[in-house]
């Protein structure tokens, strides 16, 4: 159990209650000072605020006791006078108002079982954690203030459920199964030897020989075509089927169809067999 | 590697030509052809040729390095008979498929020279086997195996298979019969440097081979070549052409097969 800061904002909550109460133990605060209704149909004059004195505050009392509250636990606060419950800071727990009497049945906190309880007076604050992080609950009844620090115990915090409005987390990289590389050129064309060094350099080769999915007919899963050829008579039926997917898609040769598992992209030929190998090595990883 | 086997101009000429493997002159067999031109060929200039050769070296991207890789195969045997211009173009099938990635599949060559020739042993260009080869593809050694002038082999279920070789793509004069068909040799070694190998009728040596890769020896730029007569001729079948019995006097440069 940890005593914690949040100062600020329980002055500026302390200070706003005791304002609006009375009577209120010395020092008295200064009312402030307000313009006289104007008479109907006349316009509010503009009149001069009387500027408000700052008073110092009286000490203020330690919190209280501290919980740990678990993230399937119930911390309930009840009382029969008219309170407000507040947290600070906002967005750690959950604060649920109820009326009582009232019967509830959970893990209360410091009681790591399933139990029932009823709570007869008026007003009933549910609190719940919703994100790690300690937090000061505000009790604030007329008059008088109660603080309360609630920690999380240092236990791990399972992430928020997602509502039904966010948009989907990002899915984990899906394991590669299948990877299938073709070249695509024009052999009528000429091939810059940069060009030739991506798809016929020894290195790339080594490395699609290594990396590709086979077939036990088709041989390695890689191939360098002419845009024009036809594959209906290809070995490895998922190259056959990769090309005539693809074929129709091409625009720009000399050009390298990435295929992964089912998915394939038609990408730029690399600048080099560095730069090819590093490419194939993103789709490999899942990372593309 | 690049063959250790060098024939020259001062290479003397009879220690290589062996009468079988005439390849003969049968100007009654003209034939059109219907296939990208040579003048479509894109030239890569020549003070470009011998960068890109050691570039090619560096990298190993020449279709010389696929074939050490033990991606083309064997070296060929016409096995004595004068089937070489049918030898030297299914050779370049063989290499297109291997630049392709695809599984070596031996074709057979006595199948395209048995068929046109109508399994006479008679000499012939590369032009004509090129031409058939286009038209019916080339059977696979598997269904007419290697060497075999059988017609037991000449079968509809062989040439159902061997039109899934076709030579769907290849540099040919419209203009010129399919025993005049050339390539000059800046259009030669522009092929050669981008892996398109080059089939090479050389009349000085009455012969076929299949040009594979280019080579510099001395300064000068040499073609690297694939005999047809086993691994025991020359180096382990291959040898590089050095001075002017490297033009050849008839060429056809073989682009495209449909994977099969």
């Amino acid at each position: 159990m940890k005593l914690l800061g949040g100062a600020c904002l329980f002055v500026c909550l302390f200070a706003s209650v005791a304002a609006s109460t009375d009577p209120v133990p010395s020092p008295q605060p200064v009312p402030l000072v307000t313009p006289p209704a104007p008479p109907p149909g006349e316009t509010l004059p503009d009149w001069p605020a009387t500027p408000v004195v700052p008073q110092p505050m009286p000490p203020q009392p330690a919190p209280k006791a501290v919980a740990n509250l678990a993230v399937d636990e119930l911390y309930v606060v009840q009382s029969d006078e008219d309170v407000q419950l507040l947290a600070s800071p906002p967005g750690v727990v959950l604060i649920t108002k109820e009326s009582g009497p009232l019967k509830l049945r959970g893990k209360f906190v410091g009681n790591k079982i399933v139990s029932t309880r009823t709570y007869q007076k008026k007003n009933v604050f549910i609190v719940e954690r919703i994100a790690p992080g300690d937090v000061e609950l505000l009790l604030v009844p007329a008059g008088k203030v109660e603080r309360r620090t609630v920690g999380d115990g240092g236990e791990p915090i399972p992430p928020p459920k997602p509502k039904p409005d966010d948009p989907p987390s990002p899915k984990p990289p899906e394991p590669v199964t299948s990877f299938r590389v073709i070249f695509v050129y024009e052999t009528g064309d000429p091939l810059t030897p940069a060009m030739q060094q991506v798809m016929f350099g020894e290195k790339v080769r080594n490395y699609l020989d290594g990396k590709t999915t086979a077939h036990p007919q088709g041989g390695k899963g890689w191939r360098r075509y002419d845009r024009d050829v036809d594959a209906t008579n290809e070995r490895d039926p998922d190259l056959k089927a990769l090309w005539q997917a693809t074929k129709p898609q091409l625009t720009a040769v000399p050009c390298v169809v990435v295929a992964t598992n089912r998915k394939a992209e038609i990408l730029p030929l690399p600048a080099d067999e560095d730069a090819a190998v590093k490419l194939f090595d993103q789709y490999l990883s899942g990372g593309k | 590697m690049a063959s250790d086997f060098i024939i020259n101009d001062e290479t003397a000429g009879d220690d290589l030509y062996p009468a079988a493997f005439g390849r003969g002159h049968d100007p009654s067999q003209v034939v059109p052809c219907m296939f990208a031109p040579p003048a479509e060929i894109p030239l890569v200039p020549e003070s470009e040729w011998v960068p890109r050769i050691r570039d090619r070296k560096k990298y190993k991207t020449g279709l010389r390095d696929l074939y050490d890789a033990g991606r083309a195969g064997k070296i060929k045997d016409q096995n004595g008979q004068g089937y070489c211009w049918a030898y030297s173009l299914v050779r370049t099938c063989e290499y297109v498929r291997a630049a392709m990635g695809l599984e070596y599949t031996a074709l057979s060559a006595h199948s395209v020279a048995c068929k046109v020739k109508n399994f006479r042993d008679e000499g012939g260009w590369c032009g004509l086997s090129a031409q058939f080869v286009r038209a019916n593809g080339v059977a696979p050694e598997s269904l007419w195996p290697a060497k075999s002038m059988s017609r037991g082999h000449d079968t509809p279920a062989a040439w159902e298979e061997g039109r899934k070789y076709r030579i769907t793509e290849d540099f040919v004069d419209l203009t010129r019969a399919a025993w005049d068909q050339d390539l000059t040799w800046q259009q030669v070694v522009s092929c050669l440097l981008q892996n398109i190998p080059v089939v090479a009728d050389l009349n000085w040596w009455g012969h076929s081979v299949c040009y594979v890769d280019v080579d510099v020896i001395d300064g000068e730029v040499c073609p690297d070549l694939d005999n047809s007569w086993t691994e025991s001729w020359g180096d382990k079948g291959t040898a590089r052409l050095q001075g002017r019995r490297k033009y050849p006097d008839g060429a056809v440069a073989t682009r495209v097969l449909n994977p099969a």
